[in-house]
């Protein structure tokens, strides 16, 4: 059986090396594909490495969720339900707003980091209200 | 639900840290348990009866009953 602790401590042990090399691709595409212009199968493989980091960062927290206590999971998946609910609700009114408003696009790739920024907030919260 | 963890714990001088390293779990689940802020599923309910040697229902107390 896992202890919460050793839940925690795979969960970092997944969580950040895909994280730090999600962060050097995001600088480091955008120069490599500079040079690559125009775009071919080779663009479309280094454009979506970040996202696969991004992939690994998301099935950390899927087994930090299986592997950790009960209380620890019912606090994050409300967390995360309350996340996904409010990112959900704000992408979808913003993309009508594009559409009717002439708002300004807002790039696909900022829905996770939006997901992230309410989703800290949240676990706090619940945490909170149960403890 | 309301529980009698807390006079458990403190016959035995644990800790809640230290009941939660008995039972598996981290410390704000003990935390929310007593406080009855938590109920906890029948098999983590069953590790507490059985590390204190009680029956279930002689430690958790159902409002109902």
């Amino acid at each position: 059986m896992t202890t919460p602790q050793q839940a925690n401590r795979r969960y970092h042990m997944r969580f950040w090396p895909p994280m730090i090399v999600y962060a050097a691709l995001c600088f480091a595409v955008p120069e490599v594909i500079q040079r690559l212009a125009p775009p071919t199968p080779v663009v479309w493989v280094l454009a979506a490495l970040p996202g696969l980091m991004i992939g690994f960062v998301i099935l950390a927290m899927g087994r930090f969720i299986i592997e950790t206590d009960e209380f620890t999971r019912m606090v994050h998946v409300r967390a995360g339900m309350i996340a996904l609910g409010l990112t959900m609700f704000i992408a979808t009114t913003w993309g009508f707003l594009e559409i009717y408003a002439e708002a300004p696009d807002m790039p696909l790739f900022l829905v996770l980091p939006l997901y992230f920024f309410i989703y800290g907030p949240a676990t706090a919260l619940v945490r909170r209200r149960y403890g | 639900m309301k529980n009698i963890l807390k006079v458990l714990r403190a016959e035995r001088d644990w800790s809640q840290a230290d009941l939660a390293e008995r039972l598996d779990v981290s410390r704000q689940s003990v935390n929310a348990i007593e406080t009855g802020k938590y109920d906890p599923s029948l098999p983590l309910a069953f590790r507490i009866s059985r590390l204190f040697g009680k029956p279930i229902e002689e430690i958790f107390k159902d409002g109902a009953a």
